[in-house]
């Protein structure tokens, strides 16, 4: 058994027993207890006054209290009906007399204690809940209504039932409270006693019924007492709590006072630190200005931090910081993108090795409002592990401006030494180059017009090489931008004819793009230099008589006498060793390694006659260099000498001359010009397959033709090779190739010797003319169709008397070349004389009118116009030259002619024919 | 290291060639168009690639496009000229792990080698 079930059993038992008390004491309605009970005395009165003004009280409150929690109209209602009873009670029922007044009594009392009972809900149990009290309230009510239904001596068993169940229900109040509060079970305790001890007056066990009030007021006062040391327990606690809250104040002002003390501190401290960062900012920024640099710090959202320096101080932005890098650095917006671009890709990088490497995109140079800036990128962390991207830039104007002088400077002292060391040969060159100039107002439109635009490349190509050989940068530039024009001219063929391609050579005053490397050249050599080219070039004639009177005076072998002569006359070899520093140079430029051989026969020639061939034969070189050499690495892989060999072979036989260029490179790619021909839509596959492959290597000559397939400066146009035939071919001799992989290209060309086709018939022909030219001359008579018979030529050898005579040499140019050489005796010469009426000037031996009527002569000579080459238009003949006799067996000595002696009353005279 | 080396001049790729056989990379494969190293590339699945921008028949970028669209965690490195800095950088965009500037010289290749065994994360790329 639990100990509630013994405490039920308890109360169970005590009860049974009190109502067996009780019972054998009930007595009449009248009984001495009821009226002792319902006797007024001044203890009923003050209770019940309590009880009536507690109760209007609590009326009072929850009529004003707006909640709705209880159905406060009856609370209202039964408080109001109760307290009205109660003071009935007081007033009107004094003094039980009948039993009417003893039942009304009655019923007063039971409010009173159902009064007190609903104060001890509200106080004692601070129990608001309704199923309770009103389960109670209904039984009680029903209780006191059978007061006035039952016979007078049944009242004291309903008062006791009413008095008992009052005792139940607060037995079972008791029971079933859980409270901490001993006070109040105190409090429960006394009323329960003392509606007990009213049951026994009631049963007049006892007399007095002031006890129980006794009990009510000691348990009422136990619990305002109780509210009164709580009240002042409450005060007291707050009292505590203000306490408190004073100290906690105080300790508050005292903090507050500390951290203003401390705020100044750190806005001393501040005021402190920015100005030394104010003064590390100045220092850095003087640090910048000594190193000549610029740095600008940037965020990641390409705002600036920091910036000093030249580089953004003529931006015109007084305060650079905050704003936009991007934009202020970059006018462009496509580099602007990129620039971002970069930076973002550099910002969001995970490693320090992906920073470099996107930096490294970023552009190393920069030019800004007109100065070049060096730029250098970090990347540097803030402390809060921000990225920020530090720019230097330092200024390289000066530095450039320098090496650029330098290297200016050197290019010129290579164009003089060259010009200067070649002066002759410069000179030459110019000339020709003027003299296509001219030539370029009107160009021949009968031709095809492609033909005329390849003939203009062809030439604008060689003179492009021609100064190349004497480093005129300025002037290959010039030419080769004409060239990339006439070149884009090329793929649009049908918009232009020749008209308007001479108008446009015009237009680019190819005279004019010479001028500022000729004015270099004015500048350091003085304008004399210049000037100089007219003695080289004329009057051989004066040139050979000083040979003739020095070779006299000091010995035809003296130094000085070969040096004249070879003004005119050069080795082959020497001409072609000339090209030795230039191709070194342009092997040099692309980073190849050559050797320059020349070897093989002597032989002398007129430069003059092959200086075409002389310019154009450089394309040959440059071919060599771009095309056949390979690089050094690629030399060594196979097996070959890094340093490649471009060999000149000369050879002359007896009517030719054979110069042979040949390298030991690659060879020519026979796939890739097949390719080539087959893209130009030269041949189809068929015939490209049925050709040997001597075949198409010959074809690389042909005009466009490249196995380069991006040209670049130097070669790979496909124009040269074209030149080189063209003027070979002029010459009457021809080129051929041949070619083995990887063991070079072998250039042949055949020139035929001296000046002449060799055509006997020709030469026979012209003999004659002369021959009759010359009778007509001599013997004053008109021409005629064949020789008197007085004149007879002799074609003999050549006789030893011809060499004695005065000689003159001419030349005949035509589609062929002919010298003509013409000696005279003094008996005929004198004849001359005569008749050129100038025998006024002749007195004895005076050899300078002796060789101007011999030269008179022979102009009239070759007045006429010849047959040569099949066509009898455009003869020209030259100034004729005197020659000496050493002169004369040296330049033609070796060759064969037409020679014939004429003896005639009037002299003697030889015409040979060459 | 299987190396696929694409670039059009000869010279160049000798070149290359012999210096990464010096630090013993194992070639398995030259080629000169775009198009053959896309091929190639399927057929030898190198461990890396050094691809020049001008390639003919399909471009660097394109070809990069290609072999990453298959395999996304290919490593290729691009070969260019200094002046194209730009193209470098859309390779980048596209996807390349690194790049080289033309003429290759040994000790620029080494470090670019190196690096790129650092970015892939403890592959064993020297």
């Amino acid at each position: 058994m639990t100990k509630v079930h013994k405490i039920t059993i308890t109360i169970i038992l005590f009860l049974i027993s009190l109502g067996i008390v009780i019972y054998s004491h009930l007595y009449d309605i009248r009984s001495e207890g009821i009226v002792n009970i319902l006797s007024l005395n001044w203890l009923h009165i003050v209770a019940s006054v309590i009880i009536v003004l507690f109760l209007l009280m609590k009326t009072y409150k929850e009529m004003t209290v707006r909640t709705h929690k209880e159905n406060h109209f009856i609370k209202i209602v039964v408080h109001l009906t109760i307290s009205l009873f109660i003071m009935a009670n007081v007033l009107v029922f004094n003094v039980p007399s009948s039993i009417l007044l003893i039942r009304g009594g009655l019923l007063m009392r039971y409010l009173l204690l159902f009064g007190m009972l609903i104060i001890l809900e509200i106080y004692v149990f601070c129990e608001y809940g309704f199923v309770n009290r009103l389960i109670m309230s209904c039984m009680l009510i029903i209780v006191s209504a059978m007061t006035f239904m039952f016979k007078s001596h049944d009242l004291a068993t309903i008062v006791v039932v009413y008095y008992f169940s009052v005792v139940t229900y607060l037995l079972f109040r008791f029971y079933k409270w859980e409270s901490s509060e001993k006070t109040k079970y105190i409090t429960l305790f006394l009323i329960l006693l003392s509606v007990i001890y009213d049951m026994l007056v009631v049963t007049e066990i006892f007399t007095s019924p002031e006890l129980s009030y006794l009990f009510v007021s000691i348990g009422l006062l136990i619990i305002y007492s109780k509210k009164i040391y709580d009240e002042i327990l409450r005060l007291k606690l707050s009292e505590q709590y203000l306490d408190r809250f004073k100290e906690e104040n105080e300790r508050l002002v005292k903090d507050k006072v500390r951290i203003e003390q401390s705020f100044d501190k750190m806005k001393n401290d501040f005021s402190f630190k920015f100005s030394k960062k104010q003064n590390y900012f100045e220092n850095l920024e003087m640090v910048i200005d000594v190193l000549e640099s610029s740095l600008i710090v940037m965020n990641d959202h390409y705002k600036i931090e920091f910036a000093h320096g030249k580089l953004l101080e003529s931006s015109g932005f007084d305060d650079l910081v905050g704003l936009d890098l991007t934009k202020t650095l970059y006018d462009d917006a496509e580099e602007s993108t990129y620039f971002r671009s970069v930076v973002k890709k550099v910002m969001d990088a995970k490693d320090s090795i992906r920073d470099n490497m996107y930096l490294s995109l970023l552009d190393e140079e920069i030019s800004f409002s007109n100065l070049k800036f060096n730029m250098k990128y970090y990347i540097m962390y803030k402390k809060n592990r921000q990225k920020v991207l530090i720019i230097q830039a330092d200024l390289n104007q000066e530095d450039t401006a320098e090496q650029l002088f330098i290297e200016r400077e050197n290019l010129i002292s290579d164009m003089l030494i060259a010009v200067v060391a070649k002066s002759d040969m410069f000179f030459s060159d110019l000339e020709s180059y003027y003299a296509y100039c001219q030539t370029l107002d009107e160009l021949d439109d009968q031709k095809p017009f492609k033909e005329t635009i390849f003939s203009v490349l062809r030439r604008i190509h060689t003179f492009k090489g021609v100064f190349d050989q004497y480093h005129m940068v300025e002037t290959c530039r010039g030419l080769n931008n004409v060239e990339t024009e006439l070149f884009n001219i090329l793929h649009n063929l049908s918009e232009m004819n020749s008209h308007k391609l001479s108008r446009m050579l015009v237009g680019y005053s190819l005279d004019k793009i010479i001028d500022a490397d000729l004015n270099i050249i004015k500048n350091r050599l003085g304008n004399s230099f210049l000037d100089s080219k007219f003695n080289t070039s004329i009057n051989m004639t004066d040139l050979n008589r000083l040979v003739i009177a020095v070779g006299d005076e000091i010995g035809h072998n003296h130094i000085l006498v070969k040096e004249l002569e070879t003004l005119q006359y050069v080795d082959v070899r020497s001409v072609l060793k000339s090209y030795e520093k230039y191709v070194q140079r342009i092997a040099e430029e692309t980073s190849k390694e050559v050797i320059f051989v020349v070897i093989g026969d002597s032989i002398r020639i007129d430069r003059k006659y092959y200086i075409d061939f002389f310019e154009s034969i450089l394309h040959i070189f440059k071919n060599c260099v771009a095309h056949g050499v390979e690089y050094p690495d690629e030399r060594r892989s196979k097996g070959k000498n890094e340093v490649a060999t471009i060999s000149c072979h000369v050879k002359t036989s007896e009517d030719v001359i054979i110069i042979e260029i040949s390298d030991d490179g690659k060879g020519i790619d026979l796939k890739e010009i097949k390719n080539r021909l087959f893209i130009l839509g030269k041949y189809t596959i068929e015939e490209l397959e049925s050709f040997s492959d001597d075949y198409i290597a010959n074809l690389i000559l042909e005009d466009g033709v490249s196995s380069m397939s991006l040209p670049n400066n130097l070669a790979g146009k496909g124009v040269g090779m074209g030149s080189v035939v063209e003027v070979i071919e002029k010459l009457g001799g021809h080129i051929c190739v041949t070619t083995q992989r990887d063991e070079g290209v072998t250039y042949s060309i055949e020139l035929p010797k001296g000046n002449s086709l060799n055509d006997p018939l020709e030469l026979e022909n012209l003999h004659e003319e002369i021959a009759l030219q010359a009778e007509s001359i001599i013997t004053g008579k008109s021409r005629k169709m064949t020789l008197n018979a007085s004149w007879t030529i002799d074609h003999n050898n050549l006789s030893e008397a011809f060499f004695k005579d005065v000689t003159v040499q001419i030349m005949i140019e035509g589609m062929t070349k002919h010298y003509l050489v013409i000696t005279a005796d003094e008996k005929l010469l004198i004849h001359l004389i005569n008749i050129y009426k100038l025998s006024h000037q002749y007195k004895g031996s005076n050899i300078k009118i002796l060789n101007e009527a011999l030269l008179r002569f022979a102009e009239e000579l070759t007045y006429e116009e010849f047959n040569l080459g099949g066509f009898r238009d455009k003869t020209v003949a030259h100034h004729g030259e005197i020659l000496s006799e050493r002169i004369l067996l040296e330049r033609f000595g070796h060759q064969k002619g037409r020679f014939g002696n004429i003896d005639v009353t009037e002299g003697h005279l030889g015409i040979w024919v060459i | 290291m299987r190396v696929l080396l694409a670039e059009e001049h000869v010279t160049i790729r000798k070149k290359l060639r012999s210096m990464l056989e010096k630090l013993n990379y194992d070639i398995v494969c030259e080629t000169d168009n775009g198009l053959k190293t896309y091929n190639k590339y399927l057929e030898y699945q190198p461990d890396i690639i050094f691809m020049s921008l001008t390639l003919p028949l399909l471009d660097g970028i394109n070809t990069l496009l290609r072999i990453k669209k298959i395999n996304p965690e290919s490593c290729i490195v691009i070969m260019s000229e200094k002046s194209q800095k730009k193209v470098v950088f859309s390779a980048f965009e596209n996807g390349a792990d690194h790049y080289i500037i033309k003429p290759v010289e040994l000790e620029k290749l080494k470090q670019v080698l190196d690096e790129l065994g650092i970015m892939k994360d403890g592959a064993n790329y020297v």
